[in-house]
């Protein structure tokens, strides 16, 4: 146990510093889910060519807040049929694991919640538990649309944590940690991960896409099938609840990214003064992450979605092989030349590069085939 | 102090839990009580400082063994229990042969000496070291114990639809 | 802070707040909300249609063959992390041990492949 700034007693200094980080990790959540929704509604609106939110506030700045103010007035609408204490724990069971994630998020060198030694292990784990709150949503409501909803989404969610956890053993294993902060230590400078492990990189922003429900993989939660998905009878703030989780998740996946690629919270004069270094840190941190944010964002604006059979066998046909391949490959060159980075680097690329390219190759043999099978079946009925 | 008072919570979590898995008659509310234990078996983990057993203990067991048995408990007919396991004929007949082992066990439970332990969260390197040097081939079995399984899922599921 | 304990504590807070926070917003909202349930409100959503028979009934399979896939990768998974952080210490031996079980489990998904279970439908 350490003692506190000006000498404060140990287990004082302990419980104030939990009840700091508590605070400060709620209220990073829910003022990012505020900011998040009123960038999402500008970023649409602007790539939309329109203007989005104008007239609550200045340039529709409180518009998050009339949203936030109605959603606590809704009524509270239960059909009679759901299954009371499932429906009411749903929502917790989503948001307390996406709110525990932020303890081992590395903002600055000192300011962290708990620098677990198996870090990047609890932040996987606590993906996969949000899996249950979703299926226990789907369930509880009683309600045909919900249950498919939330087993599709639950199927999704588990089907993409593979490639996601093998990408994130690709970094561990050029790194040689689990733990967060030495994560970030292992990427001074310029050299960060991202130059060495690209297509880590790639299939994890892919894969997070698909865990947090974004766009291009936002099924469960499309408006125009089957509903809202799992979210059909959850009205009012319950519904808050789940998208404030869901934003929460964003932010998660994107200080991920941003810690084990991009170098953390390092940036030009972190060291320069004991106080003030670490909140330079803060600050390159957080627009790292909220950088990686608005793209997803972009993506957003811009992409179609998957069908679930095109979501499903692009997991399990086409990203896991890809990311094994990538775990393969990057460990025989890591062994094989113990001291120097560079041929991971120059082997990863490549395989970026094959990666990509390979995507319009397949698309065009799934063409073919289609189109052979479309005119088999028409050459044996006529 | 602390430590025994958690684990005073999780004992009664698991226990309260798993007499509920047998003892409820909503089968769904078996399923999750059930990854309530697992959870709390978790946390028994980690008060004996395996933290990396106990990430895997949750990542496994409640992110896709519960997953599992939803979805098994979510394609059978939803008839709930009508009645609770505890009061059937077979009662007293178990009861007989279950309680001279209950009673071993806690005996030989109760004789445990204080083990040395290892510091408290360094189970990750033994844990490695053990699995790819000492116990390699049986790690090479366990892959082959999972094909197939693997394999008679998916031979099942097939000849079900056809 | 290598502090095994602390560490673990705050775990358990944040999810102590987390459960906390989600019951306060549904304490607010129960107080501040109208709560004046009707025959119409109470019924299940279907679109405008009135709800058929009850919500469970036989699905199809292939939500079970995905999480059981799902079981096998999870395992294969947390082997993989020790032996990321103990990479290079075990070596050339551990990693054509790893490759082997990797190999193995690929055989697995190759099959379920040709038999065409990774169709979702």
């Amino acid at each position: 146990m350490v003692p506190g700034p000006f000498g404060l007693d140990p287990v004082l200094w302990a419980v104030l510093r939990l009840v700091i980080a508590v605070a400060l990790a709620a209220g990073l959540v829910f003022n990012g889910a505020l900011a998040q929704i009123y960038l999402e509604r500008k970023i649409q609106a602007i790539i939309q060519d329109r203007t989005g939110p104008m007239h609550t506030g200045p340039y529709g700045l409180l518009q998050t807040f009339a949203d936030a103010i109605k959603l606590l007035g809704k009524e509270d609408i239960r059909a009679r049929l759901t299954d009371h204490w499932f429906f009411l724990a749903a929502p917790a069971i989503v948001f307390a694991p996406m709110l525990a994630s932020y303890v081992v998020i590395p903002f600055a060198p000192g300011v962290m919640g708990a620098d677990l030694n198996v870090g990047l292990l609890y932040l996987t784990t606590l993906g996969s538990m949000t899996v249950l709150g979703i299926v226990i949503a789907g369930w509880a409501s009683n309600n045909k649309y919900s249950l498919i909803g939330g087993l599709r989404s639950a199927g999704q969610l588990i089907s993409y944590e593979v490639p996601q956890i093998v990408s994130l053993v690709t970094v561990v294993l050029v790194v040689g940690s689990l733990s967060m902060t030495a994560i970030v230590g292992s990427q001074p400078g310029l050299q960060v991960n991202a130059l060495i492990i690209p297509l880590a990189f790639v299939t994890y922003f892919i894969a997070g896409l698909a865990e947090t429900n974004r766009v291009p993989f936002d099924l469960p939660e499309a408006e125009s099938e089957l509903v809202a998905g799992f979210l059909t009878e959850y009205s009012g703030m319950r519904w808050g609840l789940f998208f404030v989780a869901e934003y929460g998740e964003v932010t998660v996946v994107s200080s991920i990214i941003a810690t084990l690629w991009f170098g953390g919270w390092h940036g030009p004069f972190t060291d320069v003064h004991p106080l003030l270094g670490p909140a330079l840190g803060v600050l390159w941190f957080t627009l790292k992450t909220y950088f990686f944010v608005l793209v997803f964002m972009w993506i957003r604006a811009t992409l179609p979605r998957f069908r679930i059979d095109q979501l499903m066998s692009f997991c399990w046909k086409f990203l896991i092989p890809v990311t094994l391949v990538n775990l393969l490959v990057t460990a025989i060159l890591v062994l094989a030349f113990p001291t120097s980075l560079v041929p991971v680097a120059i082997a990863n690329w490549i395989l970026l590069f094959v990666f990509a390219a390979s995507i319009p190759f397949l698309q065009r043999r799934r063409l073919v085939s289609l189109r052979a099978r479309l005119a088999a079946r028409e050459h044996a009925v006529a | 102090m602390i430590e025994a008072a958690f684990f005073a919570l999780l004992v009664i979590g698991m226990v309260g839990a798993g007499a509920g898995v047998v003892l409820l008659n909503r089968i769904t509310g078996a399923a999750l009580l059930m990854a309530f234990t697992f959870l709390c078996n978790a946390g028994m983990f980690l008060l004996l400082g395996a933290e990396t057993i106990a990430m895997f203990q949750v990542l496994i067991y409640v992110g896709a063994i519960t997953v599992l048995i939803l979805y098994g408990v979510m394609f059978t007919p939803q008839r709930d229990r009508p009645y609770a396991l505890f009061f059937q004929k077979q009662t007293p007949l178990a009861a007989l042969f279950v309680a001279p082992i209950a009673i071993a066990v806690a005996v030989f439970s109760f004789s445990f000496r204080d083990s040395t332990a290892g510091p408290k969260g360094a189970d990750l390197a033994p844990l490695a070291t053990s699995v790819f040097r000492d116990f390699a081939f049986p790690f090479e079995v366990a892959s082959v114990l999972l094909l197939a399984a693997m394999v008679g899922a998916i031979v099942l599921v097939k000849r079900e639809d056809e | 802070m290598p502090d095994y304990n602390l560490s673990y504590v705050y775990v358990f807070a944040f999810f102590v707040v987390g459960a906390g926070i989600v019951s306060v917003m549904m304490l607010l909202s129960h107080l501040l909300a109208p709560f004046k349930p009707t025959r119409e409100k109470l019924r299940t959503y279907e679109s405008g249609e009135e709800p058929v028979g009850q919500a469970w009934g036989r699905y199809p399979t292939h939500f079970y063959v995905f999480a059981l896939l799902f079981v096998v990768f999870d395992v294969e998974v947390i082997f993989l992390f020790p032996w990321a952080v103990l990479f290079r210490e075990l070596g050339w031996y551990g990693l054509v041990e790893m490759a082997v079980f990797i190999a193995i489990l690929v055989v697995g998904l190759f099959y379920a492949w040709k038999k065409k279970a990774l169709n979702w439908y």
